[in-house]
């Protein structure tokens, strides 16, 4: 082969050589071309198929103009449909700070950035400083809306721009155009706000110099948006929703868990450039649609929402709350989250804002920057947590019901079961005590529950062994997360079986030493009483196209069946005698309503340590259930390190929950059976009796059941009070007046706080005044008042009904 | 009787003064040209000129029935391959030329067609020259009409110095309707001149005294004077003549200055020595004379921008926003091209990024648009037209006609790769534009009518190649 081609190119050569010089030319010639081409022809593939890719790049990269179009975010929507975030159009300013320092002096720089400052409402020093940043665009202002828009087009853009360019006509004569392209032609996208560069090129040999001037301020622009709008004035479900950060990503809730169903496909706006920044005339203009995100319907309902934050944010403020409050409302049937707050909040639409004031005043208080930092970074990030997903806490008492309901499952103890408490419970050889150190003494299981008795709960975890406990500890969902479409949910904390020793089972038993997460405390608590399923929580309910096509919708899931039907119907009982009177749950009764619950106290033993508290920490949780007969909701309040003067979940939790089921019950629809004993404490209709003769009057109010009291001997009523057509309690005393006597008199409403229900009302009598009864713990000596309205010291008429809310105080739970 | 005439009218002048005057020398060139040109001149017949309708159309009767038997007769017909290569060529060189300047041409003059009208109007014209052109015999510019089209070419190149600069180079005539390009007229010239000269002395360049089978024998002596001989004797008949023929026409084009034209001319010179008998080992010296020219006159100065264009050849992204940004702005544009390119009229570079995308740098739009296909297929094109031209060249046993046809298809070869190779940066930019493909009116017409001659080469040759 090799020895052929030698021999030919040998021959060639002789050939050549004793060519004449004609066709020997002729050859050299022809071999000198073709070498041409062929090499041509390789440059080319090299250029073009081989190694193009960096060229092309460039090629490219000089070319398009990428401009992106915002997909704007889909709404989310409570469950009427209620909006609770939405999109809308914004405006993203932009500063290039070369671009001033290269046109403008010291003076006209700071001229615009204060006018800038004035239009996009922000702080003039933090525009000029930004102005001065070694970076190139910097922006200004995150979101500027239309009206802000239309004021800094006009600023920017008060003068048309004009441009010299040399062109050369057909002769080849140089000669200077001025174009020029009115203000308004700018701003509809004619041509690009953005100042193009000023470019020498040459045309053949000859170098021409375009001169572009522009009469609008350089160095300033804007990009369109969106911004999320939210719907109430106070933020609603902050910590659930979430925000969405500079870049419109979603960054914490449901906005981050849900980011890539909100957020959309952004729209591109692809114009290929030519050399002077103008845009390619004819078909190189191409624009991709923006797709609108999908909307997401919320299980939540924005009343309930409300509702729950209005108590919680009251519960905070009263009990002086360290470390934050957690509520949960959910169906316990479906698992659906009807309300979940955690407080104090945040506003999401100024996020990186420290809500609250005195963490705000704590860190203002710090000198060093650093640290100033660091702390403001700590507090932001603590305060767009979701505690009731992502904290864990010991559950306490509240976690009671998980244990006795074990024990009645495994057969370990029956309702008919008797327990002594002798005011502590030896485990091995170490004495743990009871809330109540003198002890309950004999009591049935029943009792133990509304004792909250920690030496019973320990007898039924010793009865049910380690094994045993764990199963159902797992069973019950508390040692993985729920599932819950939440981001970043945590598990709590609980011991290795094969680790575990007497001591930590009986501490589990009643709800120390592990830790769980309020969604997974609520979640078990409504296994407990739900006939034992355990669902799996879920917040979104359905997300709808922005056609409204239903995409998706979640269907509960029911995960496992953990306790029987029956047992579950025991526990209802239990729980219920809890919430009665004599049980340590009293405070969250509700006249007219069946309600169950278990109140917890835990103390946070682990963080004492840790931080040589020298006063104790405590976390006070309430969960309850209503109706319990037919268990339909379920409300867990977690007030995490109280600095009250109570601290217990029965005294501090429980009343929140009773509020929040005094709002929550009606707007449920849920029917209310009074008692006899209800009755006597309810408000009925007074009739307006002024103008009536004084013997009507009297017989009308008496036959409602009122007592009647009448000062002044005329015939005719003038006045009276409770006043008519409104209700008042039954054992009101109305005061009526004749003619003689005038108007009634004026009284002092005295302090009634911190009272019990007899001094109460003796003060109340003596003052002439009526009372209306609230809370629990009222109809014995068990209550003490915790709040009154109106409050003491004004200056009201006789008879006027004073509500007095009462719960009941010293509970041990 | 006319002969008769026309001798005693040479007489009578030559006995009015005794000898011939230059009137009546400069008459008898006239005569002599235009006798050769197929004119029929005789100023000695001052018979009076019949205008009458009918004598008009009888003649142009006669003439269009004497070129229709040109095209019709098969043995009178030109290389029909040649002409179906050299029009596909046009027809895509216009095409592609179109696509390329109509955003240049808006950007200029507000007006996409603006170059693509000229183009169209000049394609038309220049074909309909090829074929009027490829009907004349090249005998025809043989001898002292080769000089003729010299001393046109030398006058021009004068004028065109004289006039005022364009775009800073004397380059155009302006003529109103449109511009002329002088140095067009003198790659002709020096072709008609190279292959006149050739043609006449084709024995005295090739004559070797030498003998090679002497050498180490007893003749050694003799063998060295004569090759002593031989060498110098070459150089007078075979150097010497082109230098002072072709160096006038150089000097002039370095004066506009045009290097491109002067470096195209330079090596349809050396080929057309080359292949008539000069001996190789001038070449050396030659090529040694003019890489020292063409290199003083690029690093004096005295070609605008000459030392940029060889430091941007060297690295073309070392200022590729200024004095890189031709060649940079091709270069992205072929690289852009890909395999298939990026379909016809779809380039993005001839907005604004590649200078005059019509002028010298449109094979970068091609590139870009036909991909390295297309790109590969166009060159392929025209190296089978550079084949062909060669083949109906050498076929033709005319040494003139030969030589003429060598001339003419080198010409086109060495333009297009020297084009080529700006485009794709393997030489430094000369500005030189690429046949049938880059807009100019009077170089596309210039062009076919020499392609017209290539094919009345083809068409008078007996030998005809299929």
């Amino acid at each position: 082969m090799i020895n052929k081609a030698l021999s030919f190119i040998k021959q060639s050569y002789q050939k050549f050589i004793s060519m004449d010089r004609f066709s020997s030319g002729l050859a050299f010639i022809s071999a000198l071309i073709l070498g041409c081409v062929v090499a041509i022809i390789v440059e080319l593939a090299n250029l073009m198929v081989i190694n193009n890719d960096e060229y092309q790049q460039k090629a490219v990269s000089q070319q398009l103009r990428t401009t992106t179009i915002p997909a704007d975010r889909g709404d989310i929507l409570d469950a009427f449909g209620e909006k609770l975030v939405q999109s809308a159009a914004a405006w993203v300013v932009y500063l290039e700070p070369e671009k001033l320092t290269e046109n403008y002096s010291t003076d006209e720089r700071e001229e615009i950035c204060h006018k800038l400052a004035e239009i996009l409402d922000t702080e003039y020093n933090v525009v000029l400083q930004r102005s001065y940043m070694n970076a190139s665009p910097v922006k200004i202002t995150v979101k500027a809306d239309n009206d802000q828009k239309n004021k800094l087009d006009a600023y920017i853009y008060r003068d048309a721009y004009t441009r010299n360019v040399t062109r050369e006509n057909e002769k080849g004569e140089k000669y200077k155009e001025e174009e020029v392209y009115l203000a308004d032609r700018i701003k509809n996208g004619d041509f690009p706000a953005i100042e193009r560069r000023e470019k020498d090129y040459y045309i053949d040999d000859e170098k021409l110099k375009h001169e572009e001037h522009y009469h609008y301020i350089k160095g300033v622009y804007f990009q369109t948006d969106t911004k999320r709008y939210y719907y109430h004035s106070t933020p609603l479900a902050a910590n659930v929703l979430g925000y969405t950060n500079f870049d419109n990503e979603g960054a914490q809730g449901i906005e981050k868990y849900y980011d890539e169903t909100l957020k959309g496909v952004d729209g591109k706006h692809l114009t290929a450039a030519n050399s002077v920044g103008g845009e390619m005339q004819y078909e190189y203009n191409a624009n991709v649609d923006p797709i609108r995100g999908n909307d997401i319907t919320l299980t939540i309902d924005a009343s309930i929402q409300a509702t729950l934050e209005k108590y919680l944010r009251k519960a905070v403020i009263d009990n002086d709350v360290q470390n934050r409050a957690a509520g949960i409302i959910m169906n316990v049937n479906t698992g659906a989250i009807l309300a979940m707050s955690t407080m104090p909040d945040y506003d999401p639409e100024d996020y990186n804002a420290i809500a609250d004031e005195r963490v705000a005043k704590r860190i203002a208080a710090i000198e060093d920057p650093d640290e100033k930092k660091k702390a403001t970074v700590e507090a932001q990030q603590e305060q767009w947590r979701n505690k009731a997903v992502n904290d864990t806490y010991e559950p306490g008492s509240v976690f009671k019901p998980i244990t006795m309901s074990s024990a009645l499952e495994e057969g370990v103890t029956s309702l008919d079961d008797t327990f002594n408490c002798p005011g502590y419970h030896m485990v091995g050889k170490k004495k743990i005590r009871c809330g109540r150190r003198s002890g309950h003494g004999h009591e049935t299981l029943t009792q133990g529950m509304m004792n909250s008795c920690n030496p019973v709960l320990m007898e039924l975890g010793e009865r049910l062994g380690i094994k045993t406990f764990s199963r159902y500890f797992a069973s019950y969902g508390l040692t993985a997360a729920t599932g819950i479409d939440l981001p970043g949910e945590s598990a709590g904390l609980f011991h290795r079986e094969a680790e575990m020793t007497q001591l930590d089972l009986a501490e589990c038993a009643y709800g120390q030493s592990m830790t769980v997460t309020p969604i997974q405390m609520i979640t078990a608590f409504s296994a407990v009483i739900n006939g034992g399923y355990l669902v799996k929580p879920y917040i979104v309910e359905k997300v709808t196209d922005p056609n409204g096509n239903i995409i998706r919708s979640t269907q509960p899931v029911i995960r496992r069946q953990v306790i029987s039907e029956e047992t579950s119907a025991k526990m209802r009982d239990i729980l219920e005698a809890t919430a009665n009177k004599g049980g340590t749950a009293h405070n969250v009764y509700l006249p007219g309503y069946r309600i169950g619950g278990k109140t917890g106290t835990s103390e946070k033993i682990a963080k004492q340590a840790a931080i040589h508290s020298k006063e104790d920490l405590y976390v006070a949780s309430f969960c309850g259930i209503a109706p319990i007969d037919n268990p339909e909701v379920a409300v867990l309040i977690m007030l995490d390190e109280p600095k009250g003067k109570r601290h217990t979940g029965g005294s501090i939790a429980a009343p929140v929950v009773r509020e929040i089921f005094s709002e929550l019950l009606p707007h449920l629809g849920i029917d209310t059976t009074y008692s006899e004993e209800d009755r006597k404490y309810m408000d009925i209709l007074v009739p307006n009796v002024v103008g009536e003769s004084v013997e009507d009057a009297t017989d009308a109010l008496e036959k409602k059941g009122f007592t009647v009291r009448v000062l002044g001997d005329g015939e005719k009523v003038t006045a009276q009070t409770p006043v008519g057509a409104k209700s008042a309690p039954r054992s009101c005393t109305v005061i009526i007046t004749t003619e003689s006597k005038g108007e009634i008199p004026k009284t002092i409403v005295p302090d009634l706080l911190g009272r019990s229900p007899t001094q109460v009302a003796y003060a109340v009598r003596n003052s002439h005044l009526n009372i209306r009864y609230s809370g629990s713990g009222f109809e014995n000596s068990s209550g003490i008042s915790r709040t009154q309205d109106p409050p003491a010291g004004s200056e009201v008429e006789q008879g006027t009904v004073v509500t007095v809310e009462f719960t009941v105080d010293g509970i041990n739970d | 009787m006319s002969t008769v005439s026309k001798q005693s009218g040479k007489t009578e002048e030559v006995k009015k003064n005794g000898k011939r005057t230059f009137r009546s020398k400069a008459k008898d060139l006239f005569v002599r040209v235009m006798n050769k040109l197929n004119f029929d001149v005789d100023f000695s017949r001052r018979k009076k000129r019949d205008w009458s309708p009918g004598h008009i159309l009888a003649s142009v009767k006669n003439a269009s029935a004497n070129s229709l038997t040109v095209f019709n007769s098969k043995q009178m017909m030109f290389d029909k391959p040649l002409f179906i290569l050299v029009i596909v060529l046009v027809l895509v060189g216009t095409a592609m030329m179109s696509s390329a300047s109509y955003a240049y041409a808006y950007s200029q003059y507000k007006n996409s067609m603006y170059f693509i009208e000229k183009q169209v109007v000049f394609v038309l014209l220049g074909i309909f020259l090829m074929l009027v052109v490829s009907t004349i015999p090249p005998d025809k510019f043989k001898g002292v009409t080769s000089y003729v089209f010299w001393f046109i070419s030398l006058g021009l190149l004068v004028l065109v110095r004289l006039l005022p600069a364009k775009k800073g180079v004397h380059r155009w005539i302006d003529l109103g309707f449109t511009t002329f390009q002088p140095s067009e007229l003198a790659k002709f010239a020096v072709i008609l001149v190279c292959a006149t000269y050739i043609t006449y002395h084709f024995k005295e360049m090739n004559i070797t005294t030498y003998k090679k089978r002497e050498t180490k024998l007893k003749a050694a002596r003799s063998n060295s004077y004569r090759i002593r001989y031989d060498l110098r004797r070459n150089f007078q008949t075979a150097v010497w003549p082109f230098i002072w023929r072709i160096g006038p026409v150089l000097g002039l084009l370095l004066l506009e200055p045009h290097l491109s034209c002067t470096i195209i001319i330079m090596l349809i010179t050396g080929t057309l020595m080359l292949l008539g008998g000069t001996r190789k080992v001038f070449f050396g010296g030659l090529l040694a004379l003019s890489g020292i020219l063409v290199s003083l006159v690029v690093f004096t100065g005295f070609i605008p921008y000459g030392k940029t264009r060889i430091a941007v050849w060297m690295d073309p992204f070392a200022d590729a926003k200024g004095a890189g940004w031709q060649n940079v702005q091709s270069l992205l544009a072929i690289s852009s091209g890909g395999l298939f390119g990026a379909g016809f009229g779809n380039s993005r570079q001839k907005f604004m990024y590649i200078a005059e995308p019509q002028n010298d740098f449109i094979f970068a739009v091609v590139c870009e648009e036909l991909g390295l296909v297309g790109a590969a297929f166009i060159i392929v094109l025209f190296a089978i037209f550079i084949w062909r031209g060669f083949a109906v060249s050498i076929a033709n046993p005319d040494r003139f006609q030969k030589f003429v046809g060598i001339g003419i298809t080198s010409q086109i070869g060495y333009q297009m790769i020297l084009n080529i190779m700006v485009v794709t940066n393997m030489v430094p930019n000369t500005g030189i534009s690429l046949p049938f493909f880059s807009s100019g009116g009077t170089s596309l017409t210039m062009l076919l009518a020499e392609i017209g001659v290539l094919l009345a080469i083809s068409r008078s040759s007996p030998n005809k190649i299929t």
